[in-house]
């Protein structure tokens, strides 16, 4: 039971991650971006392949985390050119380009995917048991989650929140967009193979088909969800979406069903947020109950760039 | 073996014609780019199929019912699924967004209900593969891609610019706000756009039902999407004759990286050149003067 509850806490961790990652990029400076499935799939190929290989864990994570970083840039990068809607087909482009890679590439996995990837162990200290590896993810999401804290509520944060809402007056004033954008998509990239890595040592079994787009959709709605532009949106969004899995299991589903009906209902969801709410469950909540937001974010984004 | 793959992917972007000019009309007149375009190429052949097998309907009329299902949920998907978000003043990407979440709901949805695999009908005469010149056997489907997609091409632009209705899709297609001003009614053309289109993508549909080595797949919803979006992208946006092109030139490239690689990197091919398009091009071959129903 403790187990269960653990594996749970720890997708959960991925799927924080994943939305800190998807929400830089889209509720900071405006940019949806729906490539983050692929990005999440460079990290944990990339261990994959290392790990096996006979690299120690701790040793692929950087590289991982490196080859994300870059990944991230490369799909930054004609967003110095092209925004909204073009943008939106761009990383779509990339995330099936990317997905395509996994699929036919034998350096990137291939059609079968790669088995028996290692646990991770340092010094001694093994990270095979339930426990220890959920403290090893608890660990990545809080220093992740202080690391977005810090950076958005500082000046650097408020560049980039000013891409989001003018991009022509904060160039008036000298700022340097585009290396703004292109390092908020390279730490995207980087936080988003954090989360591959740890996946992929997780799990042990890492399959192109696990980083497809309904992937990115399920990212997109759980952050939308939480609330766009806020610290703790994906947080709180994936908390909800965790447990999507299991009561479809309890309902009896098999597990290819479960697969099924869960990509089915991220989608509805993403249509009923669309048509009913767009500025996501979270803030309609507050706003019904009369809260404050719940954490200090001067101007949440909003789902329409 | 070159001139063969090249004839082929010849043959198969024609075949990609109907449906990639469904894309580009639904884009140009509602400012839709529906990524969930590839679910009526889907549906209207899997219907087709389960009419002939399964009640015994002569192809003809199986293919003239399907064609109207399919058109029927043209019509719904316009009216249910995106005339709400219009109404709201959606921009294009939310408008975007919600077409891939009804992609992946219908797309899921066929797989839960029929399952993965492929259909296809056969038929004696269809596959006997005709011969042309004594040099490629070609399927009797890629003999009609041609006519088909040439007849397709011309029921659009027709519609667009000999007809009262395509006059006002052109009016709502070069500047949507001011034909409203003028008091043009932009949902009967979505709803027509969104109808044509599903019917232009049914056409594909079977053509491709009709060739046993293609045959119609759930799984090919997103790579039909894909495929028509390069098209419309790399075409202009706006031109029908563009996106006729550029379909062309697009199956051409597919089977020349197949037979360049020995390996199925089309996907990968068609998705690179959906990123350089955008950032490169974004007007396309046609370039920026490109108006829709324009030659």
């Amino acid at each position: 039971m403790l187990d269960w509850i653990l594996i749970l806490l720890i997708h959960l961790c991925f799927l924080i991650l994943l939305g800190v990652s998807f929400n830089l990029t889209a509720g900071y400076l405006g940019l949806t971006n729906v490539a983050t499935a692929a990005i999440f799939g460079v990290g944990a190929n990339i261990t994959a392949a290392l790990t096996t290989g006979g690299w120690n864990f701790f040793a692929a994570l950087p590289l991982s985390i490196a080859g994300g970083a870059c990944a991230g840039a490369l799909t930054g990068l004609p967003s110095l050119r092209v925004k909204g809607l073009n943008y939106l087909m761009v990383s779509i482009g990339f995330q099936l380009l990317l997905h395509d890679v996994f699929k036919n590439s034998s350096l990137m996995g291939n059609k079968e995917g790669v088995r028996d990837i290692p646990f991770p162990s340092l010094a001694g200290l093994n990270f095979s048991s339930t426990p220890r590896y959920f403290l090893l993810s608890l660990l990545a999401v809080i220093s992740v989650i202080l690391f977005t804290w810090r950076l958005t509520n500082s000046a650097y944060g408020r560049q980039m929140r000013g891409i989001r809402e003018n991009e022509l007056l904060l160039t008036s004033l000298g700022k340097n967009v585009n290396r703004v954008k292109l390092q908020t998509f390279a730490i995207g990239g980087a936080i988003a193979a954090l989360g591959g890595s740890l996946y992929a040592a997780h799990t042990r079994f890492v399959s192109y088909e696990s980083f497809g787009l309904d992937l990115s959709i399920k990212i997109l709605v759980v952050t939308v969800m939480g609330g766009l532009g806020r610290l703790l949106g994906p947080a709180l969004g994936a908390s909800f979406a965790i447990f999507v899995p299991e009561i479809l299991r309890a309902l009896e589903f098999d597990s290819a069903e479960v697969l099924i009906i869960e990509r089915m209902l991220y989608a509805s969801a993403l249509l009923l947020l669309l048509w009913f709410r767009p500025r996501g469950l979270v803030e309609s909540c507050e706003r019904l109950l009369g809260f404050r937001r719940y954490f200090m974010t001067p101007s949440a984004g909003r789902f329409d760039p | 073996m070159f001139s063969e793959f090249v004839i082929n992917g010849l043959l198969t972007g024609l075949g990609y014609v109907p449906v990639a000019c469904g894309l580009a009309l639904v884009f140009s007149v509602t400012g839709v780019f529906n990524f969930s375009h590839g679910i009526f190429y889907v549906m209207a052949g899997t219907l087709a199929y389960l009419l002939v097998e399964v009640t015994h309907f002569g192809p003809g009329l199986s293919f003239l019912l399907a064609l109207g299902v399919t058109v029927f949920f043209g019509y719904i998907v316009s009216a249910c699924a995106f005339h709400p978000l219009q109404k709201k003043g959606a921009s294009g990407s939310a408008l975007m967004i919600a077409s891939i979440g009804l992609l992946i709901l219908l797309q899921n949805a066929w797989l839960l209900v029929q399952g993965n695999g492929k259909l296809s009908l056969r038929y004696d005469y269809l596959t006997k593969a005709p011969v042309l010149a004594n040099l490629y056997s070609l399927t009797l489907s890629q003999f009609l891609a041609v006519p088909v997609s040439v007849i397709c091409l011309a029921l659009a632009v027709t519609l667009l610019r000999r007809t009262d209705l395509g006059r006002s899709m052109r009016a709502v297609s070069s500047n949507r706000n001011l034909a409203i001003e003028q008091g043009l009614d932009v949902r009967l053309t979505d709803v027509i756009a969104f109808a044509a289109g599903a019917g232009l993508a049914s056409v594909s549909g079977f053509l491709d039902l009709l060739d046993p080595g293609v045959g119609i797949d759930p799984i090919k919803t997103l790579r039909i999407t894909l495929i028509s979006s390069v098209a419309v992208l790399a075409g202009g946006r706006h031109s029908l004759v563009g996106t006729a092109l550029a379909c062309v030139v697009l199956g051409v490239v597919r089977s020349l990286s197949i037979w360049l690689t020995q390996e199925n990197w089309s996907d990968a091919v068609t998705a690179a050149l959906l990123i350089v398009f955008v950032c490169v091009r974004p007007a396309g071959i046609a370039g920026r003067a490109a108006v829709m129903g324009g030659v």
